[in-house]
């Protein structure tokens, strides 16, 4: 349902405060008008307590009447029932909303007037019969009627009295019961926008946290469950952070593997110098001896050109294996055997093997395969580096080993080395891109990354196990007939 | 006299071979050794001062060129070290010559500037053997006449 608050996290705090403010105005007319009432009915009670003491005035004339029989006495009497009919005309209004606050149907207004005709009647009969006679006759009727017109009076009074306790007792109820909602509305607004604006972060610091683990996540899915603006908003620039991120990350990628072309340029260049040398010094005796000498023993010179092209091979055979290292291709399988994979992977990378490091390689079944030899040999390339790297000058061994298995159709190659091993804490994100310990400018951290992404395009996968006492192996497995994958969801390699 | 002895150290067979060539040809006796180890069983059997000199490459597997120059200097005294490095090792060759290394020789190298660097070496070991000839003698002269 779409609610006028449902837009943004603005806009539900602003209704949030429309509805707290309703409740403050309501509380305020509430308030307002029981004010309203208690003053009606202080006016009222003002009205009644008039009222009695007129009444009480009237029995007053009345008992000096009986006891003085004077005429002045008598006239006050009666002047003063003209007055408490006139006050009870003049304040009907007052005395009609009494009648309508008062719970029990006590003795009210019309009652008053009803006996106070009854009352002024027998007056004006005792009157006119004690002066005729001299004799009372009708004492005992007025006493009544006067004590009946008090009590009415008292009621009256008393009413407006509860009336006013009751009101008073109503607005402290209402306030209390206002402070209660204002309090428990504001509490369930507060609860409802943080938990409207923490949800959608808590959702982003998720999403965050999955694309710093390096999980590839579809944008589009998360954008969808956005409804607010500003969720919006921090979804959409995340995005576009994301999307810079993946289009440098290709570029570092690709500048990684220029990275490592140039440190196999450097191993290669070594590499190349030794057969160059060796044609040059060979060339360099037989051109010495064939200048001293017109019989030079022809074993001899083809003996010296044989080493002279044979050397000028391996050179060419070396600057081959960069070319195709270097070259920019998608995933192609071919049918390899292990020794053809690993023995050239060891060549391209012997000009970095430390002094005292030995190598070996141990090959089990040597059955063609299909397997991207350029990507493989990539991988491989990572993980002796790696290797070469972890000894710092010390001894060691490492060991390639190669082995198919027949039962799985499977291929593994393990890279193993006895070095110092890879702490705990390394170990959990050393496929991580970027991650490296080597010093700043040493290593980009996607040698590792990159040889898991070779053996995810070939359908297998890579293992690490580590130690302090036995060192590291890589383990590589993959299928036998790996097909190439397409590159739909990782990075260009 | 006997001939010179020198013994070239390479892991590359066609370059340790050419070596021996060119160094046969200037006539000294020349043996080759195929890798670190051989070099420094060879040394280690030699008597003392067994050899004159040594050439190895500096880039070897497990018992590299410094190693042999350490072992060749403590076994033979006299013994002059010529290295022979390759690419992008020439740092590696000053640091060796500053260990006591007589020389380096970088490839691709030209033989007959091998050839000098190897005769320049040999004697200045020469002459640093007839100094210490000379003042051994000078010493025993002196040894003699302490007593009278």
């Amino acid at each position: 349902m779409k609610w006028p608050w449902s837009g943004s996290i603005a806009l539900r705090i602003q209704w949030g405060y429309y509805v707290l403010l309703a409740i403050i105005t309501s509380g305020f007319v509430v308030t307002a008008i029981f004010l309203s009432r208690v003053e009606a009915q202080v006016h009222s009670l003002e009205a009644a307590s008039a009222l009695l003491d007129t009444v009480l005035e009237i029995r007053r004339y009345e008992k000096n009447w009986i006891l003085y029989k004077d005429q002045p006495n008598f006239a006050k009497n009666q002047q003063l029932l003209a007055d408490c009919a006139r006050l009870l005309e003049s304040r009907a209004h007052e005395f009609s909303l009494l009648a309508k606050t008062q719970l029990s149907a006590g003795p009210d207004a019309k009652d008053l007037r009803h006996v106070l005709t009854l009352y002024g009647d027998l007056m004006a009969k005792e009157f006119s019969g004690y002066q005729q006679d001299q004799q009372h006759r009708l004492l005992d009727q007025i006493r009544e009627q006067g004590k009946r017109l008090v009590e009415i009076a008292e009621g009256m009074s008393r009413a407006v009295h509860h009336s006013i306790a009751k009101t008073l007792r109503l607005v402290k109820a209402s306030a209390f019961a206002f402070l209660l909602w204002s309090f428990f509305t504001a509490v369930f607004l507060g609860k409802q926008l943080a938990s409207s604006a923490v949800k959608p972060l808590k959702k982003i610091v998720t999403c965050t946290g999955k694309i710093a683990a390096g999980e590839a996540l579809l944008p589009e899915r998360l954008a969808g469950d956005m409804d607010l603006v500003e969720v919006r908003a921090v979804f959409e620039a995340l995005q576009s952070m994301l999307e810079q991120l993946q289009q440098r990350e290709k570029l570092i990628v690709k500048s990684e593997k220029l990275a490592a072309v140039g440190t196999l340029v450097a191993g290669v260049a070594h590499e190349l110098n030794n057969p160059l040398s060796n044609a040059g010094t060979s060339a360099q005796i037989l051109l010495e001896e064939m200048q001293e000498s017109d019989e030079v023993p022809r074993q001899f010179q083809i003996e010296m050109l044989e080493q002279i092209t044979g050397e000028t091979d391996r050179a060419r055979g070396i600057v081959r294996s960069l070319l195709e290292f270097a070259r920019e291709k998608e995933v192609t399988v071919t049918e390899i055997r292990l020794s053809e994979l690993l023995y050239p992977t060891i060549d391209l990378v012997r000009g970095q093997i430390p002094a005292l490091v030995e190598i070996k390689v141990l090959i089990g079944r040597d059955e063609v395969f299909l397997a991207d030899r350029q990507r493989l040999q990539q991988a491989l390339i990572n993980l002796l580096l790696n290797a070469f790297q972890a000894f710092e000058n010390r001894p060691g061994v490492v060991t390639l080993r190669g082995e198919l298995d027949l039962t799985r159709q499977k291929v593994v190659i393990e890279v193993e080395d006895n070095g110092p091993g890879i702490p705990e804490e390394v170990k959990k994100r050393i496929f991580d891109p970027f991650f490296t310990t080597k010093d700043v400018g040493h290593g980009s951290g996607l040698g590792l990354a990159i040889t898991r992404e070779i053996m995810h395009k070939h359908g297998g996968e890579i293992s690490v196990d580590s130690s302090p006492v036995t060192g590291t192996r890589f383990v590589m497995t993959l299928p036998m007939t790996s097909s190439a994958k397409s590159n739909a969801g990782g990075a260009v390699l | 006299m006997r001939s010179v002895k020198v013994l070239v150290v390479d892991d590359e067979k066609i370059a340790a071979r050419n070596l021996q060539y060119i160094l046969s040809k200037e006539g000294y006796t020349v043996e080759v050794a195929l890798s670190g180890h051989e070099a420094a069983d060879i040394l280690t059997a030699a008597p003392e001062n067994g050899y004159d000199l040594v050439l190895t490459d500096l880039r070897m597997p497990e018992v590299d060129g410094m190693k042999i120059l350490a072992l060749a200097r403590a076994r033979h005294p006299d013994i002059e070290v010529i290295m022979v490095t390759g690419f992008g090792t020439v740092s590696s060759a000053l640091a060796a010559v500053q260990a006591g290394a007589y020389h380096y020789v970088a490839k691709p190298y030209n033989i007959n500037e091998v050839r000098l660097v190897v005769r320049d070496a040999l004697e200045k070991r020469a002459l640093k053997r007839e100094n210490r000839q000379l003042k051994e003698k000078l010493a025993l002269a002196q040894g003699a006449q302490v007593p009278t």
